[in-house]
């Protein structure tokens, strides 16, 4: 189980994330929800170590990570795989050397293991025939599967994904949603996903955690988000028809 | 206060790359494509620039020698040894900084700025020493071969245009090449070449790594690092100059 607990990050007299203490379950796919600019992707690099919060401490399975050194780290890292907003792919590698490229640096496998290591992954994201291609080459929606690949690419336990759906269309953001739930399930990982997109809440929600302007409001399932009644969620959740659509429904 | 900030954020970056590397054939491989871009992607330019500044160089020691009793032979040493200790070593190499320091300062920038950097460091990797230390030592080796070849097109541009202006008859200048050359000088040039291609290579690299924002930043980025190198091959052509020369 991945913990954080009261963690605070500011950069300069810039306070982004204040005293949020939250965890995440294993085994399923944990959203993170709130409006650009809140503090989500800060509090994702938090957990994986990509920032130092100024003050908390974030814990992998009872043990501080943010007391680690960052030689002591390295085996929790390995377990973890990152998807990134844009991407991240590397530009100057084809699709193939990007999902190959953890591997060579980590793994013990052999030049035919990692082969087929890549082609499995990439089968799995249904990537067909666009190996040799350059991430410039591919669309946003294969660049989001290219890189679920490589994050999965040396089997960790954590897996953590900003905003996958952004930028794309909504019947190729579910698909990426679909992925992203059945990997989860397929491979038992646990997965801490950052979105804005309702569509997601309703679909995938089991964990939620809403953060507004860098703290912490609410954090439960789905239905029970629906049924929440603070404040801060009307600016954000409920600011959509869908989502008062819903709340209605579930009134009634 | 900014530049001491960054001066010491800058060593505390260099201190990084000198960790024990992941993986030595990756590294190796980086190392002899970054050689491969830097040497022959830059051969053009030096070229055409070596050759016309040799040809000015010779053209304008001729009109400047205009008392009777120094021999044209002295237009060879002036080209030779302006070409050998300065034009080469100095100015091709702030002429490369615009070339390979921009381009790293943008390619790192840009790593940074769509998190490719935070994706390496996901994994594990030292990004700094992976991104930089393949540039540096590909630099270090490579471009002394470039300031030579520089220094070969250059006296060779001077010989051409000498002759053909008749600024300075071919039996004068080669005359002139082989008068009182200094070894050293060469040596000294090299000193420096290799001096400044560190410069370039992590000055580019220092400020393409901290890049935030987007594609403006990187083109600010971009333009600093070339900015900060030329002043900098300046200072340290200086220094080299008083602790080796004089
Ligand atoms: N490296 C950084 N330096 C300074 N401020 C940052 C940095 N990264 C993010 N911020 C600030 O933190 C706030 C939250 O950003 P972010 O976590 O990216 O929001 P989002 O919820 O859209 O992912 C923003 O106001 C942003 O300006
Ligand atoms: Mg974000």
């Amino acid at each position: 189980m991945i913990e954080g607990r009261s963690i605070t990050k500011r950069f300069g007299s810039n306070t982004v994330l204040e005293d949020i203490t939250c965890s995440f379950e294993p085994g399923k796919v944990n959203l993170i929800i709130g409006a650009s600019g809140s503090g989500k992707t800060v509090l994702m690099k938090c957990l994986v170590g990509l920032f130092e919060p100024d003050e908390g401490e974030v814990i992998y399975d009872g043990q501080s990570f943010t007391a680690l050194s960052h030689k002591e780290r390295k085996p929790i890292q390995q377990e973890i795989g990152m998807l990134f907003q844009g991407g991240a792919l590397f530009d100057s590698m084809t699709v193939k050397q990007n999902v190959m490229f953890p591997l060579s640096m980590f793994s013990k496998m052999s030049y035919k293991e990692r082969v087929d290591r890549v082609e499995f992954c990439l089968n799995r994201v249904n990537l067909v025939n666009v190996g040799h291609l350059y991430p410039a080459e591919i669309s946003g929606g294969m660049k989001k599967r290219v890189a679920i690949a490589r994050a999965i690419a040396n089997q960790p336990k954590y897996l953590f994904c900003d905003e996958p759906n952004s930028g794309l269309d909504p019947k190729t953001s579910l698909v990426i949603d679909r992925l992203i739930e059945e990997i989860t399930e397929e491979f038992k990982m646990t997965t801490i996903v950052n979105t804005h997109d309702m569509n997601t809440v309703v679909e995938t929600g089991e964990k939620i955690i809403f953060i507004y302007k860098g703290k912490k409001w609410f954090e439960g399932s789905a239905a029970e988000l629906i049924k929440s009644d603070i404040k801060e969620l009307e600016e954000f959740v409920f600011a959509s028809k869908m989502m008062r659509a819903f709340r209605q429904q579930a009134q009634s | 206060m900014r530049y001491i900030f960054s001066i010491g954020q800058y060593w505390i970056f260099m201190a990084r790359l000198v960790q024990k590397p992941e993986r030595f054939r990756i590294y190796m491989r980086q190392i002899f494509l970054e050689m491969d871009a830097m040497g022959f992607g830059s051969l053009g330019i030096v070229a055409v620039n070596s050759a016309f500044m040799g040809a000015v160089i010779t053209i304008q020691s001729a009109y400047n020698i205009v008392n009777p009793l120094v021999p044209l032979s002295a237009i060879g040493i002036v080209a030779r040894d302006s070409i050998i200790l300065e034009f080469s070593p100095t100015v091709i190499m702030m002429v490369l900084a615009g070339k390979i320091g921009s381009s790293i300062a943008s390619e790192i920038g840009t790593m940074r700025v769509t998190e490719q950097i935070d994706a390496l460091e996901i994994m594990g990797i030292n990004s700094s020493s992976f991104l930089v230390l393949p540039k540096v030592v590909a630099a270090v080796l490579i471009l002394p071969f470039i300031v030579l070849i520089s220094m070969f097109v250059g006296i060779l541009g001077g010989w051409l245009a000498g002759d053909m202006t008749g600024a300075c008859p071919s039996a004068d200048y080669l005359k002139g090449l082989q008068d009182s050359f200094v070894t050293f000088n060469v040596t000294f040039a090299l000193i420096k070449t290799v001096v400044f291609a560190f410069i370039i290579t992590s000055v580019a690299s220092y400020q393409g790594y901290f890049t935030r924002g987007g594609a403006l930043e990187v083109g600010k980025a971009s333009t600093r690092a070339v900015v900060f190198s030329n002043i900098l091959i300046l200072l340290f052509d200086y220094i080299c100059t008083q602790l080796l020369l004089v």
